[in-house]
């Protein structure tokens, strides 16, 4: 096992570790806008992660460029949908200002 | 085994088990955070196995996957504020 092999194994590790702590956060907060803080970051930092670490494995070529678009786009959109998730939770609750409720 | 295997697994059993439950439950706001974060993992999910099994040409799903999850999720946000 080669220096890349175990950086690709750090990696690979602390993504699944992001995702599993994410995934128990979800479980364990309180249902509505509390657990829309728990989707960013299988989005924001396993994706990167899970991508470098597919580089580091794999050396670089078609495959990783491609895999570093996929977690490009994951990790761009990530926000987005969580706060639209966030304000649509909001508007359930009537938290939002009238004006803005639409 | 290698470590792709390994990190699918703990993918699916950490990630989009809790995030199929949440997903599960209650009224339809409340399971878009459960969809949301099973689309995510399942991208991951996705490109561990492509690189498990070693075929490249597997990439596209989460490719597309990650594209219409985005429109997908956007659209349920937009339908269930109604």
């Amino acid at each position: 096992m080669g220096p890349r092999d175990v950086a690709a194994a750090v990696l690979l590790g602390l993504a699944a570790l992001v995702v599993v702590l994410s995934g128990l956060g979800l479980l364990a907060a309180p249902r509505g806008l509390p657990r829309v803080h728990y989707l960013t970051p299988a989005t924001s930092i396993a994706g990167p992660l899970t991508g470098a670490g597919y580089v580091v494995d794999q050396g670089w070529g078609i495959s990783p460029a491609l895999v570093l678009l996929i977690v490009g786009i994951l990790a761009l959109t990530g926000p987005p949908l969580g706060a639209a998730i966030g304000r649509a939770t909001a508007a359930e609750k009537e938290l939002l200002p009238e004006e803005s409720s639409s | 085994m290698t470590m792709w295997v390994v990190f699918a697994g703990v993918l699916t059993a950490g990630g989009l088990g809790p995030a199929l439950w949440v997903g599960a439950r209650h009224t339809g706001v409340a399971r878009l955070v459960g969809m949301q974060s099973t689309s995510s993992v399942t991208v991951l999910l996705l490109i561990a196995l492509s690189a498990a099994f070693g075929q490249s040409s597997y990439l596209i799903v989460p490719l597309v996957l990650v594209v219409l999850a985005y429109a997908g999720t956007l659209v349920y946000t937009r339908l269930l504020s109604q």
